[in-house]
């Protein structure tokens, strides 16, 4: 080895280390302080090359309503496909699950009036829009999906949402019990 | 051989120094050599240290492959295994511990990799193993947090991590295996990237320019060529995302299209450039191709500059007419003569300016001297013509009408042409010009015979000479007749021989000045024509041009082609009107006579005059159109009205046609030597079909008819058997052979069909074409061996001589 090689090789190294640390601390934080909401879903269950079995959550507020697109007039601005969308969320009545309450493309906007503003990205705009938010994929031992699976009715995710509209999964429940797989 | 080879590389090596140390003599030395080398082969004394030593180092380098794949096949399963083992997401392993362990385990790796690496230990292949598995186990921790924390967000970001630290690290280390897999790596990301979340990936373009630099500095021939190639789809890549984001209607797309050109451009040459340096010689390939590639990429974005599809081919064609000019690519010059081409084609307005890059290539072709290039103009400008010969029909005229001028105007664009290529056909540089306009313009001669020869109403055609509703169409038909008429002059000058030529430029002039729209003008006009120059094509095109020159292949085209499309026209009438169903046949046998007495009278006038002639090719057109209509004619058809109740056109044709055959006869019996029976025939058939054409009516009953063309039918078949054996031709026997058999099977059903029943029928039907065949087939094999064997009889004879 060359000297170069002797004294970079460490660097690369421990910076490889601290991309992996960077993407701990940085879902640590998101848990930690961020605020939790609950949602409600419908799973179906593929395969992730690498990362093992996982299941797709599906949310209530997935699919943003007819009359909340047209209010936002966000379709005026072009076509929102693959772009970037903040989503405002409001307790529903029944005073445990969130919902969308308005949606907007500037999260500052939003601000004003919700304190809490989810960050998602457009998959299919139609009169309605299809929103991914990152919490889609729960990741779960092999061939242990089917737990999930079979009741599908009464899953429902706790989702920590940082001031910026990052979000992470926190816990998952099924029929209000938590799921622990560790 | 049975010690060590690496070792025995070793010895020789120090025996050397010992020699020169003389610790020991030479010939101790070679008589250690042969020691260890003499059982290879016997031979081997002779060169013992240079011919093993190639033998032990190939022996080396199979040792060193072997722990090469063994070492490399572990790494493979042990880098598997690691991502298995954390895709399982094993539940009885907290997820803080998995974190722990995937760290240790990326600093054991790259630690064990550091120290095998360090230069003082020989155990590279390890150290490079431990390498990429530390490599793998860095991706895999980064799939592991995604998994523990269930990030999905943007997937795509965890492989571009992956791909930086391993391309980064093994770029450091000059890792082949870690480049590669980083590649992939990015590529995924690419991939990814553009088709789902619509990022142009202008990033991917870095980590392949550093590998291909890399690979150049190591002369790793394949890592440019990879490089190189994905270079080419990343610009490939980003050119679609420009087009598909930023190329608008207006100056932007069309910018963009410029671009496009002149990047290709840049890549052609480029590719030229590198393809004489021997490391880049598929990088020029590829660098050539891609060029070629950005030419076409106007072409994706025609879609996204609508309506201004036009104007988009335009400046396509234009740039990459001006690129080639700069660059005096010859190639391209093509490729923008096409898209024009396509461009005046699919224009909605009438493409008048299509002449502009019609002549600027024309010059830049002259310039280079390029015979397909001119032709290509050549061929281009006659497509020109059409243009507003079309659409300056004025708009009141019917479709009909529209046909008829365009036909028509072929007659003096055909002499115009025909002039001008006998004219450039002298020039150095325009001659495959030249010869283009011959061709077209023959050919062009021979369309008004073959379209408006018919009694076609064409009552609303505008006189020509008026100068009326067509006025442009009438000053366009002088201009180019007299145009011709000076391009003759020119010729003239030359002293070429004009015989050919001169009646095409004439008769124009003379149409000019007919009533067209008269159809017994028109008629009588055309068919005179067409017998006249079936004679002087035929005469002159054998007296004048040498063998296999165009005029006499036209000569044919010209004669057969009429027979055909007369023959079609006659026939086809003759189905939809039955009333006339007989004088339509008679009448096309009329024609075919006429043609065959002027192929036989050119036969006997070039016989005089020394010349060989192949008369027997319009023989057979002719006795296989006669042979039909006599064939068609022998079934039975009743009901047939007098001729001298037909409109009057009709007759004064028929009396015009036997006319000239009884004249033809007349001149041909006077000059006949030998092959009479041919004409004896033609004469039987034409007397007949004269006399039953002018008694036919409808108190004749079909029973004349059928006996007259039957018997006539018979006669022609015998006839071309016999004329067969006299002029020893097997085709002629096969054919007649086949004539007879179909009629005798037709008139066999034809006649007797409802006198049996349909069992009786069809059983002696079988037994008949049985025997029949069995008879027929023993004759012709008797005559077909008779031909043959006189035929080897003289080919012995040549070869005699």
């Amino acid at each position: 080895m060359k000297l170069y090689q002797k004294i970079l090789f460490p660097v690369i190294v421990a910076a490889q280390i601290a991309v992996l640390g960077f993407m701990i601390t940085k879902q640590e934080l998101l848990l930690a302080r961020g605020t939790k909401v609950m949602l409600k879903c419908q799973p179906i269950d593929p395969r992730s090359l690498f990362s093992g079995d996982y299941v797709v959550l599906n949310y209530e507020i997935s699919l943003i309503g007819e009359d909340i697109v047209s209010k936002s007039g966000i379709k005026n601005s072009g076509n929102p496909e693959k772009k970037d969308i903040f989503v405002a969320l409001k307790l529903k009545p029944d005073g445990k699950y969130h919902g969308a309450a308005e949606i907007s493309e500037n999260i500052d906007e939003l601000k004003k009036r919700y304190p809490l503003i989810i960050k998602g990205r457009v998959e299919y705009a139609g009169s309605t829009l299809q929103i991914r938010y990152g919490v889609e994929n729960y990741f779960v031992p092999q061939k242990e999906g089917k737990i999930i699976e079979e009741s599908l009715k009464d899953v429902s995710v706790e989702v920590s949402i940082s001031e910026s509209g990052e979000s992470a999964i926190s816990r998952l429940f099924i029929a209000d019990k938590e799921i622990k797989f560790y | 051989m049975i010690k060590n080879a690496r070792f025995i590389q070793q010895l020789f090596k120090e025996l050397t120094e010992w020699v020169d140390l003389g610790i020991i003599t030479s010939d101790q030395k070679n008589r250690i050599e042969n020691f260890y080398t003499a059982p290879v082969s016997p031979a081997a004394e002779k060169t013992p240290e240079y011919k093993d030593l190639k033998n032990e180092k190939s022996h080396v380098k199979e040792n060193i492959n072997l722990s090469r794949v063994i070492i490399g096949l572990a790494t493979l399963c042990i880098a598997a295994g690691i991502i298995i083992f954390y895709a399982s997401n094993w539940r009885k392993m907290p997820p803080v511990l998995k974190l722990v362990q995937v760290f240790l385990l990326i600093i054991t790796l790259y630690g064990g990799a550091y120290w095998f690496l360090q230069t003082e230990r020989k155990f590279s292949l390890v150290g490079r193993s431990l390498l990429l598995l530390g490599m793998i186990s860095y991706g895999t921790g980064i799939m592991l947090v995604a998994q523990i924390y269930h990030i999905s967000s943007h997937p795509t970001n965890g492989l571009l991590a992956w791909g930086i630290g391993a391309f980064a690290i093994s770029i450091l280390m000059r890792e082949k295996y870690g480049i590669f897999l980083s590649m992939v790596l990015f590529t995924i990301w690419d991939i990814w990237e553009y088709s789902y979340f619509g990022n142009p990936g202008y990033f991917f373009g870095l980590p392949v320019i550093i590998m291909g630099w890399i690979s150049y500095r190591e002369k790793e021939d394949k890592g440019i060529t990879v490089s190189a190639f994905l270079l080419a789809c990343w610009f490939l890549q980003i050119a679609f995302y420009w087009i598909e984001h930023y190329s608008t209607d207006g100056h932007a797309g069309y910018l963009m299209i410029t671009g496009f050109i002149i990047v290709g451009a840049i890549m052609q040459k480029g590719g030229e450039y590198l393809n004489k340096m021997p490391l880049l010689n598929h990088t020029s390939s590829v660098l050539f191709f891609t060029g070629w590639a950005a030419y076409t990429l106007p072409l994706f974005m025609i879609g996204h500059l609508q309506p201004e599809t036009s104007w988009c081919l335009i400046i396509w064609a234009s740039a990459i007419l001006a690129v080639s000019a700069i660059l005096h690519d010859k190639k391209g010059y093509y490729i923008s003569a096409v898209l024009f081409f396509i461009w005046s084609v699919t224009s909605q307005s009438p493409a008048y300016g299509y002449i502009i890059p019609v002549m600027i290539l024309s010059v830049l072709f002259y310039i280079e001297k390029d015979d397909t290039g001119i032709a290509i103009s050549a061929v281009s400008l006659i497509y020109y013509y059409y243009i507003p010969v079309i659409n300056l029909i004025p708009d009141g005229a019917s479709q009909g009408v529209q046909s008829y001028l365009i036909v028509m105007l072929q007659f003096p664009f055909a002499a115009f042409l025909i002039a001008a290529g006998g004219i450039l056909s002298g020039h150095t540089i325009l001659k495959s010009a030249g010869r283009v306009f011959t061709v077209a313009g023959w050919f062009s001669f021979l369309i008004p015979f073959a379209a408006i020869s018919w009694p076609i109403d064409m009552q609303n055609l505008p006189l020509l000479m008026n100068f009326g509703a067509v006025k442009i169409h009438s000053a366009g038909y002088i201009v180019l007749s007299l145009a011709s008429l000076i391009g003759l002059c020119l010729l003239y000058k030359r002293k070429e021989n004009l015989k050919m030529i001169f009646p095409v430029i004439l008769f124009p002039l003379i149409v000019f000045f007919l009533p067209f729209n008269h159809t017994a003008t028109r008629m009588i006009t055309l068919h005179l024509a067409a017998v006249a120059f079936i004679f002087l094509f035929l005469y002159y095109s054998y007296s004048i041009y040498e063998d296999k020159s165009f005029e006499r292949f036209f000569t044919y085209i010209f004669s057969i082609s009429l027979i055909v499309i007369k023959g079609t026209g006659f026939i086809s009438y003759s189905e939809i009107d039955e009333e006339f169903k007989l004088a339509y046949l008679i009448g096309f046998i009329l024609f075919v006579t006429v043609c065959f007495l002027l192929n036989r009278l050119v036969y006997e006038m070039l016989y005089a005059r020394g010349k060989d002639f192949p008369v027997r090719v319009i023989d057979a057109v002719c006795a296989v159109a006669v042979w039909l209509s006599v064939y068609l004619a022998s079934f039975r058809i009743e009901s047939q009205k007098s001729i001298f109740t037909a409109e009057s056109i009709v007759i004064k044709m028929t009396i015009i046609f036997i006319a000239l055959s009884v004249m033809l006869y007349l001149m041909l019996f006077k000059k006949v030597r030998g092959e009479r029976v041919i004409l004896y025939l033609s004469l039987i058939i034409f007397i007949s079909s004269g006399i039953t054409l002018f008694t036919a009516g409808p108190d004749i009953p079909w029973e004349i008819y059928s006996v007259t063309f039957n018997l006539l039918l018979f006669i022609t078949s015998s006839v071309y058997m016999y004329y067969s054996t006299v002029i020893q031709s097997r085709k002629i026997l096969n054919f007649a052979t086949a004539g007879i058999i179909l009629h005798v099977f037709t008139r066999y059903f034809d006649l007797f069909w409802d006198m049996f029943s349909g069992s009786l029928l069809f059983i002696i039907t079988g037994i008949l074409g049985l025997a029949g065949g069995y008879i027929l087939e023993k004759k012709r094999k008797n005559l077909t061996e008779m031909i043959k064997t006189s035929e080897d009889a003289i080919e012995n004879q040549e070869s005699v001589k």
